[in-house]
């Protein structure tokens, strides 16, 4: 076979394992609660804050919270770093982490505070959709 | 002829003005709409008219050339009257409303253009059809077919403009718009999304000649009439995501110039596709190969950027990027832009890969196979190394999408594409070095090796420097010494070029930028140190060798917040001023880090959060009292006692009132019954800062001390939560993104003057003996 023909083979090949296995390495399934429980490695979970009955220590930067996801079901999640300031008025929170022990460890937390203005424009747009 | 355009034009414009001045006049549209109909039916008349001439009319030609100039002047015309309206303040514009508002600047009113989906959509359609008519002027068979491929997206943006453009009416009668979002309040977005634009405009241009070269059995011809654009395409775009990455890195303060986000992926992908294209275009003009592959490349050029378009616009990924830009329910819309993206993507896709099809069979192969030690396998390997760059990316930001086919809808971490694009990377830097050093059809290898020694020489130097400097991985570390052989090597090469004129050596000028480029890439996000520290107002703290003191706020005209902080290390001692402020519109901190620039790196000082103090004091409130403390009414209503079993948690039922609207606060304080040990939660407010207990005195008719913002004592106590990272060789990836800038533009230009030319010397050119 001819040697550059070779090379490219080599290069396919290797592009499509390590393409491969980073996917599967690096995804962080958005799963249901249940599910986060028993995961392993890095799932990602959003919800609602359940309640604002939350402890929040911003010098130690440590973050305690209920989140609920869409069927009710409520998970205690912790957070360890710097509180994303919005936190209270979130309406929806994003949280990449795993399961330990009680609680979901978060890594890393997505806060989603959608604007009055956002909000409005949203609803006008379903609005126009039914 | 001149005849024919001149009716055509007047039999257009006439009763479309007619028409559309009655219905102005009736009220049921305005001259906005006005102008997107004309553009619609001009569009659709040209359509058709230059569908006449692959049928064989060639008279159809000018009535398509007039109806597209009249279809432009209605565009430009659509654009004038967006402009008009967003300065004059018609609020009775649902767009104007949603994206301006009377106290901004002027040149964001100018930016709020494309502020929303409605006009970049108009822009895009502008852009696209200015572009036409550039490619309208050159003199050659692929032109008219061309043409009729270009147009036929832009009938479907220009129906867009109908439908959905920027023109609605209001659906209130405002008197003040929103304004633009505050993230984009700033000088880049007046430059970055037009560039952007026009670069991902352009990419229509390729896909349209190649299709038309496809119809017309065109299988080498059409090399010299796209080059020039491929150029110009893989310039504009390169300038457009690298202005995204300075904006990025110096206004929004994400520590970094590149973040893998689905946007920024959605400008890569076709870049890729392009550039894969322009090396392929090269050795199909040496050497007569790879004619299939570069009719594929400028199909899926175009084809990617209708699908980032989609991935981005559509809001399929809102649940996975923070920078999205449609509402999550806009694809499931019928007749949203999501479902007119998808049919554009259907309308390329049929109309090119199925050009490509029915003619696969009749492409000529090359009468000579890539030599195998040959300039061209090694450009034909690099050009298989950018589509697997480019086919990887594809796949990791349609992660959801694919995912969602087997299971649960998931993302993959930005680690993925340095994961998988580190090796392509390697393998990418030797291609850089190895093929301009080779010449066309074959090489000996004897001579390959004594040319490739010193700039091999230079790699192991680079690999070493990297070693000696803390570079300790392997990837990074062979990325490094791949790159600095490409620069070597190109370096060589350059210099042999320009000694023959200037046009022979721009491309691997381009090369060297680009392997710059890398190697600061990799110096700058992978060798960075970075931490968080906490800084309470006047205490000197030390974080990664630097003092820093945070002095505390103050606010510029227009009154948004900066965080003073003072910084002494380094040999230098300087004053980081990092804009700060409470964002009512983004319900969010704004923050812009400061960024103090060595030579050798950059020192980024990126706020995070105002953390409250623990206050000493605080204001005293009984049940039901009301006090005003700087422009915020707080009432204290209740107490909410919870016992619980070892401890006592006790809730304030605050309303604070801020500017008419009322938010309720609950902060609370828990007493462990066995240590006495108090551990306070503050509320947040919307407008910055916090509310907490000091004590609570609920026996005594109830009264409580609230910690408030804005008074002395609270304010003494700030504590400003900052990330300090140091960006080392930040300089290399200005320096390689302007070489490499600087070389595709002269490109474009020798490739324009090429065309102008008439017989293009084929080999001569480039061969680098």
């Amino acid at each position: 076979m001819n040697f550059k023909v070779v090379l490219a083979v080599v290069l396919l090949a290797v592009a499509a394992t390590v393409g491969y296995s980073s996917f599967k390495k690096t995804m962080t399934p958005y799963i249901g609660f249940a599910e986060a429980r028993t995961a392993s490695g890095l799932v990602q979970v959003n919800g609602k804050l359940a309640d604002k009955d939350y402890v929040l220590k911003a010098q130690e930067q440590f973050l305690r919270f209920n989140l609920r996801d869409e069927q009710g079901t409520v998970m205690p999640v912790e957070y360890r770093g710097v509180i994303p300031g919005n936190f209270d008025q979130a309406v929806s929170v994003v949280a990449i982490g795993k399961y330990q022990g009680d609680h979901f460890e978060a890594q890393q937390l997505l806060v989603k505070c959608p604007s009055k203005y956002q909000a409005e424009a949203e609803k006008a747009a379903k609005g126009k959709a039914s | 002829m001149n005849r024919t355009s001149l009716t055509t034009a007047l039999a257009l414009v006439v009763p479309s003005l007619l028409v559309g001045g009655a219905l102005v006049a009736g009220g049921v549209l305005n001259w906005g709409q006005v102008a997107c109909w004309i553009a619609f039916f001009s569009a659709l008349t040209a359509g058709f008219a230059w569908f006449a001439t692959l049928l064989g009319r060639d008279g159809a030609g000018a009535i398509a050339r007039a109806a597209y100039r009249v279809q432009w002047l209605a565009l430009l015309g659509g654009a004038v009257f967006l402009w008009w309206i967003l300065f004059k303040h018609q609020f009775q514009y649902q767009y104007v409303h949603d994206y301006s508002s009377r106290d901004m600047p002027a040149k964001y009113v100018y930016a709020a253009f494309w502020g929303g989906q409605e006009g970049t959509f108009l822009l895009w359609a502008l852009l696209t059809t200015t572009l036409g008519l550039l490619l309208m002027r050159l003199k050659h068979a692929l032109t008219q077919p061309s043409m009729f491929f270009l147009n036929l997206p832009v009938i479907m943006l220009t129906f867009v403009g109908v439908v959905r453009g920027p023109f609605l009416a209001s659906r209130e009668a405002y008197v003040e718009g929103v304004g633009l979002n505050p993230l984009l309040q700033d000088w880049w977005m007046t430059i970055h999304p037009p560039v952007l634009f026009t670069g991902f405009s352009s990419f229509v241009v390729p896909f349209a000649i190649a299709c038309a070269a496809l119809l017309k059995r065109d299988w080498d011809g059409w090399v010299k009439v796209v080059m020039p654009w491929v150029v110009l395409s893989t310039a504009v775009q390169a300038t457009g995501f690298i202005m995204g990455g300075v904006w990025a890195y110096k206004v929004l303060g994400w520590g970094g110039y590149w973040g893998w986000d689905p946007v920024e992926n959605g400008s890569l992908i076709p870049w890729l596709a392009n550039i894969g294209l322009l090396h392929g275009l090269l050795v199909q003009r040496a050497t007569g190969s790879l004619r299939r592959t570069n009719y594929f490349l400028a199909v899926t050029s175009y084809v990617l950027v209708l699908y980032a378009s989609f991935l981005t616009r559509s809001g399929v990924l809102a649940d996975f990027s923070v920078h999205s830009f449609a509402a999550s329910d806009e694809w499931r819309i019928p007749g949203g832009l999501g479902g007119f993206l998808l049919s554009l993507i259907g309308m390329a896709s049929i109309t090119g890969y199925g050009l490509l099809l029915s003619r696969l069979r009749e492409i000529p192969k090359a009468t000579q196979a890539l030599g195998a030690f040959s300039r061209e396998s090694f450009m034909w390997l690099g050009q298989l190394v950018f589509m697997l760059m480019c086919a990887l990316v594809a796949v990791g930001m349609s992660a959801p999408l694919i995912t969602r086919l087997f299971g649960p809808p998931s993302n993959v971490q930005t680690s993925y594409y340095n994961l998988v694009n580190g090796p392509l990377a390697i393998a990418l830097g030797l291609l850089l070095g190895i093929a301009p050093l080779l010449r066309w059809r074959q090489h000996e290898p004897e001579s390959f090796v004594k040319a490739a020694l010193p700039a091999a020489a230079f790699a192991v130097l680079g690999a070493i420097v990297a070693v000696v400097a803390g570079v300790r991985q392997f990837i990074p570390g062979a990325i490094v010494f791949a790159m600095a052989f490409a620069l070597a090597a190109n370096f060589m090469v350059t210099l042999r070029g320009f000694r023959s004129g200037w046009k022979h050596g721009v491309a691997y000028l381009g090369h060297m930028g680009a392997s710059v480029l890398l190697i600061g890439v990799i110096a700058s996000s992978g060798y960075g140190l970075a931490t968080q520290v906490q800084l309470p107002r006047g205490q000197q703290k030390h974080a990664l060798g630097y003092d820093l003191v945070f002095r505390g706020m103050e606010r510029d005209q227009e009154g948004k917040d900066h965080a003073i902080i003072a910084v002494n290390g380094d040999g230098r001692a300087f004053t980081a001023n990092a804009k700060f402020y409470w964002s009512e519109y983004n319900q969010g901190y704004m923050k812009k880090p400061h960024i103090e620039r060595f030579l050798t790196h950059d020192i980024y000082i990126s706020p995070l959060e105002m953390v409250g103090g623990d206050a000493g004091g605080g204001t005293w409130f009984g049940v039901g009292e009301t006090k005003k403390v700087g422009n915020i009414i707080y009432t204290f209503q209740s107490f909410l006692p919870e016992p619980g079993e070892g401890r006592m948690k006790l809730t304030a039922n605050v309303i604070a009132d801020i500017g008419g609207r009322t938010v309720p606060l609950k902060p609370s304080m828990e007493v462990s019954m066995a240590s006495a040990q108090r551990t306070m939660t503050p509320a947040y407010l919307p407008s910055g800062g916090t509310v907490s207990i000091i004590t609570a005195d609920p026996n005594n008719g109830g009264r409580v001390m609230l910690a408030l913002p804005g008074t002395e004592r609270d304010r003494a106590s700030e504590t400003l939560a900052v990330e300090v990272s140091t960006k080392p060789f930040i300089n290399l990836v200005w320096l390689g993104a302007v070489v490499m800038l600087a070389s595709a533009f002269l490109s474009m230009i020798r490739r324009v003057l090429d065309l102008k030319r008439a017989p293009i010397q084929v080999q001569k050119a480039d061969n680098a003996a």
